[in-house]
């Protein structure tokens, strides 16, 4: 891809292993590895990353900023405090089946917009938002 | 070539009950972001470009691109089965001020690797802008 005169990657394998070789291998000429996810993002910036695309971000940028910050600056235990936070919004997600999905519910929970998912995605109906929200409320994020 | 820095969500893509782009919440969602993120992804998985047609994802950049702080990197995901449409895609967000595309490989068919060359050879070769190529979970 460099050679073909592309800038850079976006790494969502969610393997950091992978993410290490590519940056290994690509990113000291100046290819772009970028983290598609904010899973592991801690791990990611130790290991060179400057960027990442969080879906998390659409509803809770405040959080992912956190461990932006944290991560870059060098602050490893509020980076790992950030990281652990970031990560339990996952387990959210994931009460949504989709992530995608998820997205969409934390939105309408936070009344940040009205959007839905476009078929064949489904919205979650109103139990699976109740448990989101007491999920969210739990964590501390509403 | 500029390395991509901060937080740049994937953004979804808001519909209306029917599944249509809904302008209003598209705006009030980018100017939700604006002021807490450092750019914005569009038309990749969370926005789910794959499930609409090419002039949608036209519509919803020009949507976006209305409303994003000149601030903010804004990346626009191009991909689709065939190179003609992600070309016209690549360009048209060329168009309307993006500071890079990417994408995927094309999906659907199971293509060799010369064939995969060629068509990030044609994207890349086809806009002046970054381009960056995604790699989505194996």
């Amino acid at each position: 891809m460099r050679d073909l005169g592309a800038a850079g990657i976006k790494d969502s394998s969610f393997d950091i292993v992978a993410f290490e070789r590519l940056e290994r291998e690509l990113g000291s000429s100046g290819f772009d590895v970028v983290l598609g996810t904010e899973a592991m993002f801690l791990s990611a910036a130790v290991l060179g990353a400057r960027a990442f695309i969080p879906g998390l971000g659409n509803a809770f940028p405040e959080v992912c900023n956190d461990l932006y910050e944290a991560a870059i600056s060098g602050n490893l235990d509020e980076a790992r405090r950030a990281q652990s936070r970031v990560n339990a919004l996952r387990d959210i997600m994931y009460l949504a089946k989709s992530t995608v999905v998820a997205v969409y519910s934390f939105l309408k929970i936070r009344n940040v917009c009205e959007a839905y998912p476009r078929e064949p995605f489904l919205p979650l109906g109103s139990a699976e938002l109740g448990r989101m929200t007491s999920e969210l409320k739990e964590l501390g994020v509403m | 070539m500029k390395r991509l820095q901060g937080q740049i969500p994937p953004m979804v893509t808001p519909f209306d009950r029917d599944g249509n782009i809904c302008e209003a919440s598209v705006a009030t969602l980018v100017q939700f972001l604006n002021t807490k993120v450092q750019g914005l992804f569009v038309c990749g998985s969370y926005g789910c470009g794959p499930l609409m047609n090419v002039e949608e994802r036209k519509s919803l950049v020009e949507m976006v691109s209305k409303h994003i702080s000149p601030d903010l990197q804004f990346v626009v995901h191009v991909g689709t089965t065939n190179v003609r449409d992600s070309i016209e895609l690549a360009k048209h967000a060329q168009d309307n001020g993006v500071h890079g595309v990417a994408s995927v490989v094309p999906f659907y068919f199971h293509h060799d690797q010369e064939s995969i060359k060629r068509f990030f050879e044609r994207l890349v070769g086809a806009v002046d802008i970054q381009y960056t190529s995604t790699i989505i979970r194996s």
